[in-house]
């Protein structure tokens, strides 16, 4: 079969006949087994995947299919799903099934969409190289002795592997954009509130958000397009309505002004060769007629360490859930309450959830509370003001997705803060609220694939896929 | 608590009530909420905190703890937030408390509290915020385990933080009693203490009389009767006092109080005190309360029961009979009804007060279940005071049949009972001129001075007419002849 780039290429098949949802969900069920070494999926629901492909088929005859009739779609293991196991890929929720659906994923279904299964991701979404499940670590797709990125690392290989078109990772502080960049895939995280956080188990909540992993900008587009909007169960949803994605992608382009942060592309830790990419697509940009810019960002030292306050401040919060007591994980050692809550919690969460944890349990804590979560929370508010002055000025700030290309498995794993830097220019968005896309725009001479990543303005998604795509048709100079 | 030692010392009060809210679902949670359901019941993937779950906001609760604000002249923070308390606990699924620490609901607030005396004591309120309830562990059931019960977890509290302004657990008491009448006037709680619907905590410190410095004060928890809460504060003075005076020093602490041992015993101390790490709720934006929400939230206020009071002390209703008259929304209510139909506050009182209340009394029932409208009490009282029916007959005789045919005119039930008077001037003055004819030495005695005689003739003629006279109307009569020369 080939390999379809975009979900109009599968539908326009199937409305010849020449295709059918279940061969489609059959050719995906064995790329699975046949990349079985990659890792991807905690969970494949091969019998039910069949079965929704049927119904689909059978809508698709009687003209009554959804917007998303024949996508087939991955899902993150942090994304609820009713009568689905659940469990972040930690051992604390083992055998846990969800009673009930995210927004996101109701929405899908309601579109049409078939759910092959549910891939695995960092433990309960803290990584960067999706080598902390409890599964253990995932493969990358164009190297098996790579790390895919994470958190949501799964997820994009499933994507650059074919596994499937499509899937929904969550995205805190780079976790869908930076195992695109690494698996040459587009990763799309959209605006703080734009999709309901409604059964997207929290890890940081101010920071979440679901997004789609694709391998084009057009099924960003609309997948986004499903999955956005109001939700009277995530008080934090946005209200405003969701304007039709796909449609803008086809508004003709118009003059842009892109900024570029100038710390980021002059940071010393960024690789040559992705810098220059990113120095090549500027003077294409500024050959079609597009304003491109220097700007500084003279806060980018501080995003790394408060976004990691932060993040962890509210984890330590979120977690507390996962005590032994209600449900998921108990210490089969433990008999009073406080060795319940000690010996579960410690036997449960790997070492990473509970690294970050005592973190974010020590930022809180009387006597370090203003120094560390309080400073933070200012800082926060000066990156995302002054983040936004930058953006009232230009369309779109455009910066590296991560500063190298996808690392060999193990090399990061005894260095979190080598691993936490690899998130420096992701964290940003999630810090300032903002939409942010990456784009497999590059090819590294080390055979590895890496993204560019475009930033743009609250609730602006529909110009940040149209400028996306229009990057995407770029032609060399 | 009148001994020398005692008297030497201020004790120094503050309380923080919690107020249950009643609204028909919980707060942070979308499920429905009664008292005494099975346990685990009123639960829902939120309560139970599934992971995934976020909290939604029940406006009802917003709303209930605006008007409580607004009832105790609080400042509204219109874009309060709310925030995480952090702790384990067995009956807190979260493993946080929803609740509020740096922008509460409602700040700088008053009540005055009337004392048994009828005077007025005032006490600022620090804050009132809104926060969720937990669960209950349950460790008296099973002789292993503690069992959880779930049905509360999420309901919504309003808690209330005084200032130390109180001074004596006479005045802490007449505070929660002022708070309970207030919250069920406003129709925010049942304030059923039996049910839990309203919990206290009381701070508690001593000083020297005639000091600044408040002393180290001890918290005690979860008193959940005015009783108790009084008891246990005099008895914490009294600790307090003899810890001092024996040479000792007060650790700052939080007890408990025992109602079988009457006394207060540690809970933890400063040392073991809990950190909650606070912070920002980032799962709720923060409140955004129009002014037009708030107007119509205080236009929706009735008037409070101590503007009832005021009002029926003005109209001349002794203290006691007025506090008995606002002690309850219904009753109050009732009163206000009749009052207005009668248009004679006093006699309403007397009415509602003396055989309305000895029915409600011997039935043991309340006034919502009293079968008889206010109307039809003011129709009678009208039959008394225009002198158609005696207070006694009315009160014996009419009245009995009216709450066994509360449908029926009480005109109609005089008439049947044959209680009516009719107009007998005619007669009246007949037999009069008649009895004066008999008795002319008293007339002679009467005209000389001795006017205590006019009752002889009252009682002569009242004998005659066998009680079916109108005794204004007979006194009227007796005193035109008498007078008449």
């Amino acid at each position: 079969m080939v390999e379809y780039q975009t979900l109009a290429d599968i539908q326009r098949d199937l409305s010849t006949g020449s295709l059918s949802c279940s061969d489609l969900v059959d050719v995906y069920l064995a790329r699975i087994e046949a990349h079985a070494h990659l890792n991807a999926f905690v969970e494949v629901y091969t019998e039910e995947a069949r079965a929704a492909a049927v119904v689909v088929d059978q809508k698709i005859a009687a003209g009554t299919a959804g917007p998303l009739a024949g996508l087939v779609l991955g899902v993150k293991d942090v994304i609820c799903h009713q009568d689905h196991g659940l469990t972040a890929s930690s051992r604390m929720l083992t055998g846990f099934q969800s009673l009930f659906s995210a927004t996101a994923l109701e929405r899908v279904l309601a579109a049409d969409a078939i759910i092959i299964g549910r891939q695995a991701c960092d433990e309960f979404a803290m990584g960067s190289s999706n080598e902390t499940s409890c599964y253990g670590p995932v493969r990358n797709p164009v190297h098996p002795d790579y790390v895919p990125g994470g958190s949501s690392g799964a997820s994009a290989a499933a994507v650059g592997a074919s596994l499937c078109h499509a899937s929904l990772g969550s995205d805190t502080g780079g976790s869908v954009r930076q195992p695109a960049s690494f698996c040459g895939v587009v990763g799309l995280k959209p605006t703080y509130g734009r999709v309901s956080r409604w059964g997207l188990i929290a890890y940081a909540s101010s920071f979440d958000q679901i997004g789609p992993i694709t391998r084009s900008v057009e099924d960003a587009a609309r997948i986004l397009h499903v999955i956005a909007g109001p939700d009277g169960k995530d008080n934090t949803a946005h209200a405003v309505p969701v304007p039709d994605y796909p449609a803008a992608l086809d508004a003709p382009a118009r003059p842009w002004r892109i900024g570029y942060l100038q710390e980021a592309w002059d940071s010393p830790g960024l690789d040559p060769e992705i810098r220059q990419r990113g120095l090549d697509l500027m003077a294409r940009l500024r050959a079609g007629g597009h304003e491109v810019k220097p700007v500084s960002f003279p806060l980018l030292d501080y995003v790394v360490p408060c976004y990691y306050i932060l993040t962890t401040a509210e984890a330590s919060s979120n977690l507390s859930r996962y005590d032994g007591v209600h449900y998921g994980y108990r210490s089969p050692q433990a008999e009073k309450l406080e060795a319940v809550y000690t010996r579960s919690r410690s036997e449960g969460f790997g070492l990473e959830v509970q690294r970050r944890i005592l973190l974010g349990t020590f930022v809180l804590s009387a006597g370090y509370y203003d120094a560390y979560y309080g400073q933070a929370m200012k800082v926060r508010r000066r990156i995302r003001d002054y983040t936004l002055e930058l953006l009232s000025d230009c369309d779109f700030l455009l910066t590296p997705t991560a500063p190298g290309t996808a690392f060999k498995l193990g090399e990061k794993l005894d260095d979190p803060i080598a691993m936490y830097l690899s998130d420096i220019y992701t964290v940003h968005a999630n810090l300032a609220g903002i939409p942010a896309i990456s784009l497999p725009l590059g090819q590294h001479s080390n055979g590895l694939p890496f993204g560019l990543q475009l930033m743009g303005r609250p609730l602006a998604e529909a110009d940040l896929l149209a400028a996306s795509r229009y990057l995407m048709d770029l032609k060399p100079l | 608590m009148d001994d020398p030692q005692t008297s030497a010392y201020q004790p120094v009060i503050g309380l923080e009530i919690h107020v249950q809210l009643s609204t028909r679902s919980k707060v942070f949670a979308t499920e429905a909420f009664a008292f005494g359901g099975e346990p685990n019941t009123y639960v829902s993937p939120i309560s139970l905190a599934h992971p995934g779950a976020l909290p939604s906001l029940n406006q009802a609760c917003i709303e209930q703890v605006v008007k409580l604000g607004l009832a105790t002249h609080c400042q509204i923070d219109r874009q309060g937030y709310f925030a995480r308390k952090n702790y384990f606990y067995p009956d807190l699924p979260k493993g946080y408390q929803l609740s509020q620490d740096q922008r509460p609901i409602c700040y700088e607030g008053q009540v005055e509290v009337l004392q048994s005396d009828g005077s007025l004591k005032r006490v600022s309120l620090e804050r009132i915020h809104l926060e969720e309830d937990a669960g209950k562990s349950i460790h008296d059931l099973d002789p292993e385990e503690s069992l959880i019960d779930l049905n509360r977890a999420g309901t919504g509290l309003a808690e209330v933080v005084t200032r130390p302004d109180l001074r004596s657990a006479e005045e802490a008491g007449a505070l929660l009693a002022e708070m309970r009448r207030l919250v069920r006037y406003i129709g925010v709680s049942d304030a059923n203490m039996e049910q839990g619907n309203l919990r206290c905590d009381a701070n508690v410190s001593i000083m020297p009389v005639g000091a600044e410095a408040y002393g180290t004060r001890v918290e005690i928890k979860n008193l959940n009767s005015i009783t108790h809460l009084m008891r246990a504060i005099e008895h914490e003075i009294a600790r307090q006092v003899r810890t001092v005076e024996s040479g000792g020093t007060i650790v700052q602490e939080t007890r408990t109080w025992d109602p079988v041992s009457q006394q207060t015993l540690p809970m933890r101390g400063k040392e073991m005190a809990a950190d909650y790490r606070y912070f920002p709720e980032p799962d709720l934006l923060p409140l955004d309360l129009s002014e037009d929400l708030l107007h119509d939230l205080a236009a929706s206020l009735p008037e409070l029961p101590q503007a009832r009071f005021q009002r029926y002390v003005a109209a001349g209703i002794p203290v006691n009979e007025s506090f008995t008259l606002i002690e309850q929304r219904a009753f109050s209510d009732y009163f206000e009804a009749l009052q207005r139909q009668s248009g004679d506050p006093k006699t309403a009182a007397n009415w509602l007060l003396g055989p309305v209340r000895t029915y409600l009394n011997a039935e043991g029932i309340e006034i919502a279940d009293f079968p008889v409208p206010p109307q039809a009490i003011a129709a009678l009282m009208a039959l008394v005071e225009e002198g158609q029916v005696s207070l006694p007959a009315a009160r014996e005789q009419v009245f009995p049949a009216l709450i066994a045919a509360p449908e029926t005119a009480p005109q109609a039930l005089a008439q049947r009972l044959e209680v009516m008077m009719e107009s007998q001037a005619g007669e009246l003055a007949s037999a009069m001129a008649a009895l004066m004819a008999a008795h002319p030495d008293e007339v002679a005695r009467f005209r000389a001075g001795k006017k205590q005689l006019h009752g002889f003739f009252v009682g002569q003629l009242m004998r005659q007419f066998r009680g079916k006279a109108d005794p204004k109307e007979v006194n009227e009569v007796v005193r035109q002849k008498l007078t008449a020369s």
